[in-house]
Order: C-alpha cells, then sequence, then structure tokens
C-alpha cells in the first residue's frame, strides 16, 4: 500500500512538472456574465481568490475564500482543482 | 469552459410574473469533496461552497473577505439597540460614510451599498442562507474592504427583553453550524450596478433561492391588512371602550370590508405574552372571525417568536380550525443557525396548516419567499413604527434610500399608511396618535414603490373613514403584481416607478426632504388611450403635509407629464384603459 501511495505521488509530481510549462503555475479560471459586462477571474493557490471587474475596471475582490470544519480542515486552503466546468 | 443557463421562474406572489434567469457558472471541484460555485449574472455574481462529505460536519467560522480598491463610500447600516453583539432587530437607518470613517467596532447589517469612485454601486448580501448563521460585515485593518462575521450556535438562553418573550443567548459555542457533510451553503452575493435605477428592480436573491416546496400555492392569498397596534386602538365616535376586545375589532373588520382590505390583524394582546394558548377574556377570536368572515374579512394574528417556537403545532391546529389565516411572528432578533431553522420550520408547517407568515423583528429577506411562498414578507427595515419615538428626522430620504438597498433582498413590511403628515418643523414623535414625516402622497406611493404582498394599513380606521379618497386609492393598490420598471431614480434622492397588474399600471414617485420636478414618460404604456387617476401633492403640501390634489387625466404612450413634488413629497397614479 505505502509503495503504491508513492508511485502516485511521484507519478502526480512528474505530471505536476511536465505541465508546468504549459500552464500557469497558479491556475486561473475566468466567467463573465451573459452580457460581458462583469467579468470575474479566480485564481487557485494557497488561497482561493477573486477579482471582479466591470467594462474593465476592478470592482470589488477577495483575497480569500474558506470554510473552517472542525475535524476536515480549512477548504479553501492548500487548495487544488480537480477538474473545472 | 462555463455553464451558460437560460430559464425562466414565474411565480404570482411577485413584482413580476415572469422572472427571466440568465447566468454563466464555473464550478471548481477541489481536492478535499468540496465545490466552489461562481454564478455570473448580468446583475451582479454569486458565489457558494457545496460539500459531499459523508458524516455531519461542525463549521468553525467562514472566511468572507471583501475588498473595494476603487470605493468612494458605503451606505452602512449599523447594528443599532443590541441586546448584545448578536441580538438586534435589524432596523438601521444608513450612515454615508468613507472606509476611513467607519466604526471598526460596530457589526453591519446586510445589504451594505457601497459607490466606487466611477458612480457604480456593489451591493452585498446572502441569499438561500439554510441551516447556517447569516452574516454581519465589519470593515476590515486595511480599511479597504470588509470581512464577515457570523454568531456561534447558542448553548444556552434565558427569555427576556421585549415582555419577556425573547430569548436571549447567553452562552455561544465556538463553532459556527452543525449540519449535514452533503449540502450547499448560502450564496455570498454581490449585485453591481452602473446606475442606481438597477438597483431597484433586482431579482437575484429570488433567483439563488431554492425553489418552492409548496405544490399547491393557490391558497395563499396576498392582500392588505387594517393594523391596529400603530394607530394605539384609538377609534373615535364610537358606543364601546376602544382597546383590546371584540367590539373594537369588529369595528376593524367592518372597516376592512367596507373598503375591499382582505384581512384585519390582532397584533400584541389579544393572548397571554408567553403563551398563545390563553386569550384574554376581553377577545372572543371566534366571535371575530365569523365576523370577519360574514364580511369578507379574514384574521391574522401577532405571535412572539419564542413562545411560538415551543407550542408551533398547538398553535397551528388550533387558530388554522378557528379559521386564522397567518400570523405575524415577532421579536426573533437573531440569525444564529437555530433561529434560521426556526424560519423554515414556522414557514413549512404554516403551510401544512395553509397559513401564511410575516417575519417581524427578522434578519433581511434570503429568498425564503420564493423556497415558501406562504412567507409573505418580512420587517428587517427602519419602518413607519419609529415615527412613535425616534429622534430621526430623515425619514423622507430613508424612504428613497432603502429601496436600493434593503429591499433589493426581498419584500419590506415597512407598514406605510399614515393619514397624519408632517412636514419637517412640525413633526414630532408621538407614540399614541403618529404623524409620519413627510406628505401625505410620499405614503401613498409607498404602496407602490415598497414590495410587500402582505402590506399594513398602519392608521386608525376613523382616520381612514376620513380620508376617504386616500383610503379608495390605497385600497386599489394590488400587493403583487404582473411587471415592474423602475423608471427613474437616484440613491438617496428620489424614486419613479411604475407596475403593472393585468392591464393596470400602478406608479409612484417619491423625493426626500428636497422639493423635487421630475417628468412622467409614459412610453411604457401600449397603445391606446388611458384613464389616469393621480394623487399628487398640493400646491400648501410644504405648509400642511397633507394637502395634497386628486385628479383624473388622460394619457397615451407619447404622454410626457412635468411632476412637483413637495418637500419629503411624494406621487401616485392608477393608470387603466379607457
Amino acid at each position: 500500500m505505502k509503495g503504491m501511495k508513492n508511485h502516485a505521488v511521484l507519478i502526480l509530481l512528474f505530471l505536476t512538472m511536465a505541465l508546468a510549462p504549459l500552464e500557469a503555475q497558479h491556475p486561473s479560471y475566468q466567467v463573465a456574465s451573459p452580457d460581458g459586462s462583469l467579468e470575474l477571474s479566480v485564481k487557485v493557490d494557497e488561497r482561493i481568490g477573486w477579482t471582479l471587474k466591470q467594462n474593465g475596471l476592478v470592482v470589488a475582490t477577495s483575497p480569500s475564500i474558506a470554510m473552517e470544519l472542525e475535524r476536515e480542515g480549512v477548504l479553501g486552503h492548500q487548495a487544488a482543482v480537480r477538474r473545472s466546468w | 469552459m462555463v455553464d451558460a443557463y437560460e430559464g425562466e421562474v414565474l411565480s404570482d406572489l411577485y413584482k413580476k410574473s415572469r422572472i427571466p434567469e440568465v447566468y454563466n457558472a464555473l464550478t471548481l471541484e477541489m481536492k478535499g469533496d468540496y465545490k466552489l460555485v461562481f454564478r455570473m449574472y448580468d446583475a451582479g455574481m454569486a458565489y457558494r461552497f457545496e460539500t459531499a462529505i459523508r458524516r455531519d460536519i461542525t463549521v468553525m467560522g467562514e472566511t468572507i473577505d471583501l475588498d473595494f480598491p476603487h470605493a468612494r463610500q458605503a451606505w452602512v447600516p449599523y447594528i443599532r439597540e443590541s441586546i448584545h453583539r448578536y441580538q438586534a432587530s435589524y432596523e438601521s437607518p444608513y450612515t454615508i460614510q468613507s472606509f476611513n470613517e467607519m466604526h471598526a467596532d460596530s457589526l453591519i447589517i446586510l445589504p451594505l451599498l457601497i459607490e466606487n469612485e466611477n458612480g457604480s454601486k456593489v451591493v452585498i448580501t446572502e441569499a438561500d442562507l439554510e441551516d447556517y448563521p447569516g452574516f454581519y460585515l465589519t470593515i476590515n485593518e486595511a480599511r479597504n474592504g470588509f470581512v464577515a462575521e457570523q454568531a456561534g450556535v447558542p448553548l444556552a438562553e434565558t427569555p427576556g427583553g421585549h415582555n419577556n418573550l425573547q430569548s436571549i443567548v447567553t452562552e455561544y459555542a465556538d463553532y459556527i453550524a452543525r449540519t449535514k457533510g452533503t449540502r450547499t451553503f448560502p450564496w455570498r452575493v454581490l449585485t453591481v450596478a452602473q446606475t442606481d435605477v438597477e438597483l431597484l428592480d433586482n431579482d437575484l436573491v429570488f433567483l439563488l433561492a431554492s425553489p418552492s416546496r409548496i405544490e399547491d400555492t393557490s391558497w395563499i392569498k396576498p392582500g392588505k391588512v387594517a393594523w391596529d397596534w400603530w394607530n394605539d386602538w384609538n377609534i373615535s365616535g364610537v358606543d364601546f371602550e376602544a382597546g383590546i376586545n371584540t367590539e373594537t375589532y369588529q369595528f376593524y373588520i367592518d372597516f376592512a370590508a367596507e373598503h375591499g382590505i382582505e384581512y384585519v390583524i390582532l397584533d400584541e394582546g389579544w393572548s397571554e405574552s408567553t403563551n398563545l394558548l390563553n386569550i384574554i377574556p376581553e377577545i372572543d377570536l371566534q366571535a371575530i372571525i365569523d365576523h370577519g368572515k360574514a364580511k369578507g374579512v379574514d384574521i391574522v394574528l401577532w405571535a412572539g417568536w419564542a413562545p411560538l417556537r415551543h407550542q408551533m403545532d398547538e398553535v397551528y391546529a388550533k387558530y388554522s380550525a378557528m379559521g386564522v389565516k397567518g400570523y405575524k411572528i415577532d421579536f426573533m432578533n437573531r440569525d444564529d443557525q437555530p433561529v434560521v431553522n426556526f424560519y423554515y420550520e414556522a414557514a413549512r408547517k404554516a403551510a401544512e396548516y395553509e397559513q401564511f407568515v410575516d417575519f417581524h423583528g427578522a434578519y433581511k429577506p434570503t429568498g425564503l419567499h420564493r423556497t415558501y411562498p406562504n412567507v409573505l414578507t418580512y420587517e428587517g427595515v427602519f419602518g413607519l413604527e419609529q415615527v412613535k419615538w425616534t429622534t430621526y428626522t430623515d425619514f423622507p430620504r430613508y424612504d428613497v434610500t432603502a429601496p436600493f438597498i434593503r429591499m433589493l433582498a426581498g419584500p419590506m413590511d415597512y407598514t406605510p399608511g399614515a393619514m397624519n403628515n408632517a412636514n419637517r418643523s412640525n413633526w414630532r414623535a408621538v407614540h399614541s396618535n403618529p404623524m409620519s414625516q413627510g406628505t401625505r402622497c410620499h405614503q401613498l406611493a409607498m404602496y407602490v414603490i415598497f414590495e410587500s404582498p402582505f402590506s399594513m394599513l398602519a392608521d386608525k380606521p376613523t382616520n381612514y373613514m376620513r380620508e376617504s379618497a386616500s383610503t379608495e386609492f390605497i385600497a386599489a393598490l394590488p400587493t403583487v403584481f404582473d411587471e415592474t420598471q423602475a423608471l427613474d431614480g437616484q440613491l438617496g434622492e428620489f424614486i419613479l416607478m411604475a407596475r403593472r397588474k393585468d392591464n393596470h399600471w400602478y406608479l409612484g414617485a417619491m423625493t426626500n426632504w428636497d422639493e423635487r420636478d421630475l417628468e412622467v414618460d409614459f412610453s411604457f404604456l401600449p397603445e391606446g388611450e388611458f384613464e389616469a387617476l393621480i394623487f399628487r401633492d398640493g400646491i400648501n403640501a410644504n405648509r400642511e403635509a397633507s394637502d395634497y390634489k386628486r385628479e383624473v387625466i388622460k394619457v397615451n404612450r407619447s404622454t410626457k407629464l412635468p411632476i412637483s413634488m413637495a418637500s419629503g413629497g411624494g406621487w401616485a397614479a392608477i393608470v387603466s384603459p379607457e
């Protein structure tokens, strides 16, 4: 079991390194309002933060979105996206 | 990469009957069995957590950190008259301050409005608040934004407060919620508007709320209600002693019946304060209900929330069997997790008995009126009751501010309808025989501008009988609409709204203490000729605020009508096809 886990970590490390040149170190995700006037950019790294623009001007930002659970830890810290849509 | 959604929600208990819903969504599925979902509407953004954890979870806290790098100032409803930090009535006028001027130690209730340097506005609130506490904001240390704060779960409570019928928390846990591990969490909502007027017709909170859990809503009847408490039961010209007694309520019923007012409410006093099953001897409730039934008027009862929490099943069963149609539930004054759950339970169980509720002493609406459409309205507003005792003298400004901020969250039980009206220098707080700040027409316009499917007539029947033209006008206004158009407005300055029900249009305008001229452009009308019944400030309304002029004119879609409002003035019209 322990060996398998190590293999998985190695594979993951390899994949991350392989992808690194292709993708930014800290991935960011974009979504806009249907009329395009509002644009949101979500950044995921140590923290999950976002920036909201209206017609190109920043109207609000958030350095961190998080929820602390007693046993499961802090959702939103050391965050990693599994998949997005 | 993003989800595009296009749909429509239908409602016959809202400010419009068809509510289009168009947004793009971004979902991030994270390691650790949770997701973050973002939705972008043309009118704003929202995000929420969704968890998929098998066992129950304990939430210690949530980080909501919002910065506004280009903010000029904010309209801040600080919590006031709190019993302690998380126990207050959510009735606050707005303090306009730059971020540097804000009070760091004061909690801010929602919604909160921020104005950017370019004049655009952001309004912060939340939607779909269920099984979780509401959030407050405070200015952050850098003074460039806000951080959220939420009440812990109460561990110990004791009766106290108003007539001992509130429940005062004496000890809080260090966690804010214990809840299911697989669930969605409330939406954090930022409405963004380029122009103020967009804020007057915003559907985000309604759209983000969970859909209706009541299948058949045909029994839910919105309407107006003759109210007793504001006017202190002060009727005159009758042969019985006025007060909390059967004769007085039969008189209110006769008045309501004569004007087609759907409901009469028995406010606090009809039962023992802390025992809603013990009716006072002066009240023959069945006789009152039967008198109403014979005249087509239904009865609504006031209920303190803490007694109701303990007696809910017995109260709902007993009074629904007697014919009571709904409850005004008061003095929750908290939004910790168990109190939020109380709102859901009170609404869900009332629906089982085909009864509706009006939440007074309530936190801001978060969309429960969509999830349980028998929730007709909420207080959470600095309403007309304040003129009985307040030292606040800028009500007309509040009246043209709250619709841009508080009302964006949902209906507000402001309780308009004062027939004694006062200008700025004449106004005095009088508890038992109160007067409003601003003109008669300012009051009439509230019935168009303020959303409330259940809407009070605050004044006494004898005043309404004396002022029968105003009363007939109020009685003719619907409380739910098919269409809403915000025609013009400026935060804190003035509002001009049009609403349609069937083929009639209802118009209202209000101004702050500044006199104001506007032009009403009737191009929203379809082709054809219309008759407009208009109430406008009388030429002497600045001296005598109850002065008004009633007139009927012809209008069509090319009419552009100049109107003049007095200080604290208003204007209202019913436009009907010829």
